[in-house]
């Protein structure tokens, strides 16, 4: 069941309206590593709540597709999917700016993101356009460190990866 | 009969000879060459990551999922040396075979058909620190020999070929290398397809056109290059054959799939191995690869040609065009397609081609394949049909 959470819009002043659960979402991590290798995984299991003042973001983790079979496993050990099943953002809602109808806003917000059991600071730059249907389109961005998490830098077969890994959440809200 | 002759020599030389590079893995969001080749811009040796990519995405599964996302894989066993045989990281063994058959028709009528042998090659690539060597030595029937490539120079029998061998040292964190020897020459597309117009007019085919240089090579997640200093080609015989010059790609990635390029290259012989006259050969060009659907990639190279003969003012110009869309519609089978042309000062008239076949990746490093191949715009029309099997360490 799609659950319909409410969030505060602010426009200029503040404006209040609810959101629906996001739509049309995906969510795509960047890794680079040897020799030019790049690596993009992607997941459009993507759910938004609100507790306690704050938006939060939660990405399961399992579901991450990187086009390769033993990739994905060698992923999921790596983030230990079984012990952390999912990623989380929480981000406070006042610091989150919306824009007016035919607008768009675009700004850094900070929360505290936990992954591999391990909550850290985390800053993310997002822009966010509000459509004249009323529809939200979301784009959020971050870089983060798997060595802050605690994740050992993946290596296979003499390729290694760079422990910077670029985030990219797409999503869509809509007014009720 | 003297004519007949003269069309199986050329049909011979139109399809001799093998090498591998598989540009159409970028399907699969490998833009660069260097993850799985010890060669930064890709062909021959194969590291270890590379090897556990042939069986992991190249080659036919069977039984399991048909889509190399779905499903849990297991570990590769092609990883390892024989599939068996765990390696030290600093040594990367390699070796190929591949042997064909051909039928060669002029005008819709056979004048040629006859087993090829056209690979048999073994080699080691070493990496020791950021302290880099490779070097293959093979067995060229003499029928079959890639005469830029040979070390001894019998006509009659076979020979010893050595298509590559270098030193070099890696640099930015491995990302770059620096090395010198006998070299693929950078430029373009580096295809199969070493007999296509693209390949043998810029004369950068990787099966014989390598030559002796000190080249520069660099992989980034978005862009790769290579540049090279020409030499000159010792398995040339006499010196004034041999060319002197640059050459040189750059390829950026545009997507995960998609991926533009620019080649050029100058190079001066004091005897043209066609005119006998100092000559200064140039060629310029644009390349890309790009997978739209993750079944379909589609390649595409245009290439510049300038020929001047020096001291006498004459300066031919002309042009080679590449067009291949490869369809894997299961895993490890190909259904591929081509059209070519080429105009150049010694072929005044427009030459096309188009290609066609099918290609199965039967098990991890067992490859087989068949080609037809029909040319027209220089005599008769001509057509050649090639099976031929693979086999790769």
């Amino acid at each position: 069941m799609r659950s319909i959470l409410t969030a505060v819009l602010l426009v200029g002043g503040l404006v209040q309206a609810a959101i629906l659960s996001p739509s049309r979402s995906s969510v795509l991590v960047s890794l680079q590593g040897t020799a030019g290798l790049r690596i993009e995984g992607t997941t459009h299991d993507l759910v938004l709540a609100e507790r306690e003042g704050d938006l939060v973001f939660q990405v399961p983790l399992s579901g991450i597709d990187t086009g390769i079979g033993l990739r994905n496993k060698h992923l999921r050990n790596a983030l230990e999917v079984a012990h952390f099943p999912q990623a989380e953002l929480r981000v406070p809602r006042k610091s989150v700016v919306f824009p007016a109808p035919g607008k768009s806003a675009e700004a850094d917000a900070q929360g505290t993101l936990t992954l591999h059991g391990v909550s850290r600071p985390c800053s993310v730059h997002y822009r966010a356009e509000q459509g004249s249907s009323g529809e939200y389109r979301v784009r959020g961005t971050t870089r983060v460190d798997m060595r802050d998490f605690g994740i050992e830098t993946p290596s296979y077969l003499g390729i290694h990866v760079e422990p910077g890994v670029d985030v990219q959440v797409d999503f869509s809200l809509r007014d009720p | 009969m003297k004519r007949v002759r003269w069309w199986v020599l050329l049909l011979t030389w139109a399809v001799a000879g093998s090498a591998h590079a598989y540009p159409f893995m970028i399907r699969h969001g490998y833009t660069q060459c260097a993850t799985c080749h010890t060669d930064p811009s890709g062909g021959t040796f194969l590291n270890e990551y590379g090897r556990a990519q042939s069986e992991l995405l190249l080659s036919s599964s069977y039984g399991g999922s048909s889509t190399e996302s779905e499903g849990d894989q297991d570990e590769p066993t092609a990883g390892r040396f024989l599939g068996f045989l765990p390696l030290p990281s600093w040594f990367r063994p390699g070796g190929w075979v591949r042997q064909g058959y051909i039928w060669n028709a002029v005008d819709g009528k056979i004048v040629d058909r006859r087993s090829l042998q056209m690979r048999a090659d073994l080699g080691a690539d070493l990496k020791v620190g950021p302290f880099r060597a490779a070097a293959e030595l093979g067995y060229a029937s003499a029928e079959g020999t890639p005469r830029l490539a040979q070390i001894t120079h019998s006509t009659t029998g076979p020979n010893l070929v050595g298509r590559e061998f270098w030193a070099g040292v890696e640099t930015f964190g491995g990302d770059g290398l620096l090395r010198a020897g006998r070299i693929n020459v950078p430029f373009g597309l580096r295809n199969l397809e070493h007999t296509s117009f693209i390949r043998t007019a810029t004369r950068t085919d990787f099966n014989e056109d390598q030559t002796y240089g000190v080249a520069f090579a660099i992989s980034r997640p978005r862009w790769r290059a290579e540049v090279m200093a020409m030499l000159g080609n010792l398995s040339v015989h006499p010196d004034a054959y041999r060319e002197r010059g640059a050459a040189g790609y750059v390829e950026l990635s545009v997507g995960p799939t998609a991926a533009i390029g620019a080649s050029a290259l100058a190079a001066r012989a004091e005897a043209s191995l066609t005119t006998r006259k100092p000559t200064l050969r140039q060629a310029y060009g644009g390349f890309a690869r790009v997978s739209p659907w993750r079944p379909l990639v589609l390649q595409i190279e245009g290439d510049l040609l300038l020929e001047n003969q020096l001291g006498s003012g004459i300066q031919d110009s002309g042009h080679a065009e590449w067009l291949q869309a490869d369809l894997e519609p299961l895993r490890g089978l190909h259904v591929f397609g081509a059209v070519e042309g080429m105009k150049t000062g010694t072929t005044p008239e427009l030459q096309r081609g188009a290609w066609g076949g099918l290609w199965w990746f039967v098990f991890p490093h067992v490859d087989i394949r068949a080609d037809a191949v029909q040319r027209w715009g220089q005599g008769p029309p001509t057509t050649t049909f090639l099976v031929q099997l693979n086999g790769y360490l």
